[in-house]
């Protein structure tokens, strides 16, 4: 573990900016215990959470010392198998007292020595336990991590009727459990990383081995280690470091609470990026052939489940081009509305000041301010949007002639449908690109519609994912993989995993080897 | 590389919305539908053929939604005179506030007197086909008296006159119609020189329209030269094996009986092939359905069944030939489009006789047509007696 | 085998089997059954379809075969090869005015057709700018993005034309299609000369085929692809017949997108079709667009390595929008586009002659073939 020194940096900057204080502290350990206790003290501010316990061993006339942040630390653990065993198991006089209590005394797993004063204070921030003799250099760091965290719970933002309940939480060791549990393959491989160069958070890249492309694991790797950030608060920082285009409306990552899909994921030969501090896992490499499949596909019969797909690729459809076909049609091609519904439409919009497309943007916009009023409220209150954003600005906009009640049709319509697309991330790009298409469709009507759908287009075509095109298994195309992609096969024929994901072992042994392409 | 492309992205949506603009964004509030049109010779005329033209805007806001009724007319009639229909639209949409719309017509109304004229007919339908807006499929009626008369007919089910024309000419209850004419069909025959047919519409006393029958064009001059009314009509649509629907009366044994078609065919057969003296067979089938009785007749003895077969079949066969005599032999005129068949099916004479078929030498009024009927009754109706016969008990 | 050689700027071969019709199917086809059936007599159209489909496809195999024999060479390395340099420069830059005429004729056609179908006031640079301007991001984006876009529009394409068809059946009148078989040989030449015209831009093939990492069965996809366009072109023309009739398709402009003004979806939610249709045929047509600017560009910078593809794209686009905008009316247009056929099919089979009597004469002892 090669980390930069940063304990030494600080304090030598310190050091230049606070050249009139007179205190100052040693990066180097000694065998003084004095010194040491106010080296460390001094280093960590003297936080009010440090506590520092000195102690005399045994029978012995010797000082010892333990530090830990309080908090961090499970403290039982420490009562019991630190405290109690260096004061009542130690009585006979030893030569090699350090090396006696790291082996006999103390009944921890993990223990490690270290003289370096970085390690020492970064391993007391991780909520380990420092112990400290008097008249010696070296020191013992326990592991005695714990504290409050949040218990497994169901994942709040994608929720299922059927399948597991469980989700990931804050703490990565949690959540490497969590896969650990699903996936009991001795080849799964947990790859860490370290994140943050000040909050030097715990990045886990986690693949099969034997399944995933090598080169996949190796770009992302390569990526990882590019990132320079000093805090990573959520995985989507990871994300967006690491991601092909940062231009692109399209998230190059998936994100998912759920472990039963990383781990379905890391069998289909994808790779999954675990990141300290965030119940987000991401998942690479990801296509547009992905965007709308949900993990309850698979817990449903296989011919609901296609119903299902097709009827999020119908939702999306509306999502994307609904409020822009309005507009298109009723500013400029009426002669596509059946005669009938023309004039209904007309009748309606009778008395409404503003033309399609302003009123289009006029509900759009109103939508998406409730809805990121939604999100920012608690949920006691939450239900108050629903109840503003359905009658006042519903029924009052509709009373007061601002808006037509076919646009208050067509904007409850798109808004349904772009929740019915299971991942969030991929929603929110499609809500960003139903706005582009509604400007095109303001000012060249379906032509205008046309040519953004061209463009967005080319852009997926042109697209990534970690080196994988976005708009595979569609084109470059790749037939094997299409009896998971807007239908959902039996399971029993669902036997291959992706072959645009070009893993090594393509699962069922007796099949031929596939064909040059 | 990586930056130019960045740079690229950005300049060309960019670029995409900012050098444009609405030029076409026309609100639907802001539009007149067209629903009908009907042209008329104007009263008085000048140096030219002088029309008059008037166009049905609809007023949504005088349909009502499915909520609402709506108040006030639904419609609103503006008329013009001048020599070019074109013309005649623009002086109208200098009288409307709103954007003439075309995209919705439904109905042409023309004049018989504009039809009967040399060449107008043709000239009208011209600026329907060449529109791009219009559609093929608007349905064309000819009225007998002024066509403007039949777009301020009011009813109570339908608060557009154009609609409530188109919604008649599409109902196929009617034994007389002939299937709805459309534009594009009529170009079609036109094209070719062919005869046609298209709805005759007049107004009854009490403020409806009647179809009244069918006004038979010439393909050569397309001009109309007659009609046919009632049973003509039904005659026609026999012998065309088409439309076969809508009811036939007559008598059994002296009592009335009336009968309903549930459909049939018609099947044409060349017997020989000298040009000068062509002799068509024409095999008509039809189904039919018994509706009304009075008489006593008990139709499950096989006889009476016999008995109602052949007088349908008699009955069947007279109008079909009236219709063809009044076609072949007083207008000379082949509607029933004879010359398709040839074409089909006897080509080489067809190339023969095409350019002189019902002008000119006119082979098709020196044809020979015979017809024969075979009627099928289907059934008897639910029940078939309100009344039990005299002497039963 | 399992590294993702895939997404670098190879292609497979069924990515040309896809390319072809992309290519071939475009604006002609809009307006193809009315010239066809100007020449023809009742249904007899297809008669000349066939024997002009059959002269493509195996044109198409030809020019595939001929340079699937020199796999991943560039037209100008076995161009050179056989003919000598300084000829394969006159044949490259003769294929470059070949791609910058038709994509400003596509260009134009789109416009015109918008104006008809779409728009009134709108004036026309404003939608041929911005029509060209989606090319141009297309062009400048990856080559292996381009055969994408075409697998990712073809099936849209394609399954618009069936529904269309399918819509159109209550259409359709048996009087329309017969009598069979009265055209005279005059006519069927003339179709067949007609409908070969449509089968333009084939000879991006020359240039395409270097991309397929083993040409092996390019050819025969190739070939496959061509009857596919010409399957479609058959469908259409039929479909146009049976419900206009020949003399209605014959003075119809477009009878193609006429036929989606024509047909009525009961109970749909739109009544006419022909806007809508006519937006995804853009589609069509846009693939056709940016292929031929695509290996204009490729042509081209094989003279020119030194010269950055942007670069090339960028000097070319305003005079590509210039040429656009040059004919005056629907006439000038027609000529434009009578003379980018003529002159790609002369090109094309100028050059595919010419490359197989070489071949014969001193490329297959040379290069060792078998």
């Amino acid at each position: 573990m090669a980390r930069p020194s940063l304990f030494s940096r600080l304090k030598r900057k310190q050091q230049m900016k606070q050249s009139s204080q007179t205190e100052s502290y040693s990066t180097k350990i000694t065998k003084d215990l004095d010194d040491n206790l106010k080296n460390i003290k001094q280093m960590l501010g003297d936080p009010g959470d440090l506590v520092m316990r000195e102690l005399m061993i045994g029978g012995m006339d010797k000082r010892a010392a333990i530090i830990y942040i309080s908090g961090l630390t499970d403290e039982n653990l420490i009562n019991d198998n630190i405290l109690k065993s260096i004061q009542l198991n130690l009585k006979k006089f030893d030569t090699n007292v350090i090396d006696h209590i790291h082996k006999e005394v103390i009944a921890i797993t993990d223990i490690q020595k270290s003289n370096n004063m970085d390690d020492i204070s970064f391993a007391i921030l991780n909520g380990n336990t420092a112990f400290f003799l008097d008249g010696n250099e070296t020191i013992l760091l326990m592991s005695t991590g714990g504290g409050e965290t949040r218990s497994i719970q169901q994942p709040e933002s994608e929720t299922l009727i059927r399948g597991p309940r469980d989700g990931f939480v804050e703490s990565i060791e949690t959540n490497m459990a969590l896969i650990r549990r699903d996936i009991k393959d001795p080849n799964l491989r947990f790859k860490q990383h370290q994140v943050g160069k000040r909050s030097k958070q715990k990045l886990v890249l986690c693949y099969v081995e034997g399944i995933t492309n090598p080169d996949i694991v190796e770009e992302v790797n390569r990526r990882l280690e590019t990132i320079d950030i000093d805090f990573v608060s959520d995985s989507s920082y990871v994300e967006q470091w690491i991601q092909d285009s940062f231009l692109s409306p399209f998230p190059q990552l998936l994100d998912t609470e759920r472990p039963d899909k990383v781990s379905s994921d890391l069998m289909q030969g994808r790779v999954a990026i675990l990141v300290d501090g965030t119940p987000f896992v991401l998942i690479a490499p990801v296509t547009i052939g992905e965007a709308l499949h949900s993990m309850e596909d698979y817990t449903q019969r296989w011919i609901s489940a296609t119903l299902l797909r097709m009827l999020r690729y119908l939702a999306a459809f509306f999502a994307l081009f609904l409020p822009s076909l309005y507009i298109a049609l009723v500013s400029y091609h009426p002669g596509m509305i059946p005669a009938t519904l023309t004039y209904s439409i007309a009748a309606t919009r009778e008395g409404v000041p503003f033309p399609a497309a302003i009123e289009a943007f006029l509900m759009a916009i109103t939508f998406e301010i409730l809805h990121e009023a939604g999100v920012r409220l608690p949920k006691v209150i939450g239900q108050t949007i629903g109840i503003v954003g359905g009658l006042v600005i519903g029924e009052a906009a509709v009373s007061a002639g601002i808006v037509s009640p076919i646009m208050v049709i067509v904007t409850a319509l798109t808004a349904i449908s772009s929740f019915s697309v299971p991942s969030y991330s991929v929603a929110v790009s499609f809500r960003t690109l139903r706005f582009a298409f509604m400007l095109a469709a303001a000012i060249l009507g379906l032509y205008g519609i046309i040519l953004i759908y061209i463009m967005i287009n080319i852009h997926i075509v042109n697209l990534k994912s970690i080196g994988v095109p976005y708009s595979a298994p569609f084109a470059p195309t790749f037939l094997k993989d299409f009896r998971d992609l807007v239908i959902r096969s039996p399971i029993t024929k669902l036997t291959k995993r992706p072959t645009h994901l070009k893993p090594l072992d393509d699962q069922s042994k007796d099949v031929e080897p596939e064909k040059g392409q | 590389m990586g930056r130019n492309k960045v740079f690229l992205h950005l300049v060309f949506v960019l670029l995409l919305f900012l050098l444009t603009g609405c030029w076409d964004d026309v609100e639907l509030e802001d539009r007149a539908f067209i629903s009908g049109v009907s042209i008329d010779l104007a009263e008085e005329q000048g140096e030219n053929t002088t029309f008059e033209l008037m166009e049905q805007l609809v007023v949504p806001s005088g349909l009502g939604s499915t909520t609402e009724a709506g108040g006030g007319k639904a419609y609103r009639n503006l008329s013009q005179t001048g020599e070019s229909l074109y013309e005649i639209n623009s002086a109208i949409s200098r009288q409307a506030n709103r954007d003439i719309t075309i995209d919705h017509v439904e109905l042409v109304i023309i004049s018989q007197d504009l039809a009967r004229q040399d060449g107008l007919f043709n000239d009208v339908i011209d600026v329907f086909i060449r529109q791009q807006q219009m559609r093929r499929g608007i349905l064309l009626a000819i009225a007998e008296e002024k066509a403007k008369d039949l777009l301020s007919i009011e009813t109570e089910h339908a608060k557009i006159p154009a609609q409530y024309i188109s919604e008649l000419t599409e109902n196929r209850q009617v034994p007389i119609t002939t299937s709805p004419v459309r534009i594009g069909d009529i170009q079609e025959s036109m094209l070719n020189n062919r005869s046609f047919v298209v709805p005759l519409l007049s107004i009854y006393k009490d403020n409806s329209v009647n179809y009244k029958g069918l006004a038979i064009f010439q393909g050569k001059s397309s001009k109309m030269v007659g009609t046919l009314l009632g049973k003509e009509a039904k005659g026609f649509n026999y012998v065309l094996g088409k439309e076969q629907q809508g009811s036939v009366t007559t008598k059994v044994e002296g009592d009335q009986t009336t009968f309903i078609l549930a459909g049939g065919t018609s099947k044409i057969k060349l017997l020989n092939k000298d040009k000068d003296q062509l002799r068509f067979q024409v095999d008509i089938d039809v189904d039919a359905r018994l509706t009304e009785y009075f008489g006593e007749l008990d139709f499950y003895s096989k006889g009476v069944k016999e008995k109602f077969k052949t007088t349908l079949e008699d009955k069947v066969k007279k109008d079909a030939e009236d219709a063809l005599k009044k076609l072949k032999d007083e207008l000379q005129v082949d509607a029933f489009q004879f010359d398709i068949f040839l074409r089909s099916h006897h080509y080489n004479l067809w190339k023969e006789v095409k350019d002189d078929w019902d002008h000119g030498k006119n082979y098709f009024s020196k044809s020979d047509i015979t017809v024969q009927v075979n009627a099928n009754i289907l059934e008897p109706g639910n029940s078939f007696r309100v009344k039990k016969k005299e002497g039963e008990e | 085998m399992s590294t993702f050689k895939y997404a670098d700027d190879k292609i497979k071969t069924r990515d040309i089997m896809i390319a072809v019709p992309s290519m071939v199917i475009a604006v002609g086809i809009l307006a193809f059954p009315r010239l066809l059936s100007e020449v023809t007599f009742s249904s007899d159209g297809w008669v000349a379809i066939l024997l002009s489909g059959l002269v493509a496809v195996i044109f198409t195999w030809a020019v595939a075969k001929i340079a699937a024999n020199f796999p991943n060479q560039s037209f100008f390395t076995y161009a050179s090869f056989l003919v000598s340099k300084p000829i394969a420069v006159i044949l490259v830059v003769l294929f470059s005015i070949q791609g910058i005429t038709l994509t400003a004729f596509e260009v134009r056609a789109i416009t015109d057709i918008s104006h008809q179908y779409l728009f009134q006031e709108t004036p026309m640079q404003i939608i041929s700018l911005t029509f060209l301007l989606v090319v141009v991001y297309a062009v400048s984006g990856s080559r292996a993005g381009i055969f994408r876009l075409n697998v990712l529009f073809m099936p849209i394409i394609f399954v618009t034309t069936v529904i269309l068809v399918l819509f159109s059946i209550g259409y359709m009148e048996v009087k329309n299609i017969l009598p069979v078989l009265k055209t005279d040989v005059d006519g069927y030449m003339q179709g067949t000369l007609q409908s070969a015209l449509s089968y333009t831009g084939i000879g991006v093939l020359f240039f395409y085929i270097s991309l397929v990492r083993n040409p092996k069965k390019a050819p025969r996809m190739a070939a496959f692809g061509m009857s596919g366009a010409v399957v479609i072109y058959m469908l259409i023309y039929l479909t146009c017949i049976a419900v206009f009739g020949q003399s209605a398709t014959e003075v119809i402009r477009f009878p193609f997108v006429e036929l989606a003004k024509t047909v009525e979806i009961p109970g749909g939610f739109f009544e006419r079709l022909e806007s809508i249709f006519f937006v995804i045929w853009i589609m069509a047509i846009f693939t056709t667009t940016v292929m031929a600017f695509d290996a204009t560009i490729f042509a081209l910078n094989s003279i020119f390595p030194k010269v950055k593809k942007i670069k090339l794209v960028f000097t070319l686009t305003p005079f590509i929008y210039l040429i656009a905008l040059f004919p005056n009316n629907y006439l000038e247009t027609d000529t434009f586009g009578d003379f980018v056929s003529y002159y790609g099919w002369g090109l094309s089979i100028t050059v595919l002659i010419l490359l197989w009597i070489m071949y014969k004469v001193k490329g297959a002892k040379k290069s060792g073939k078998k």
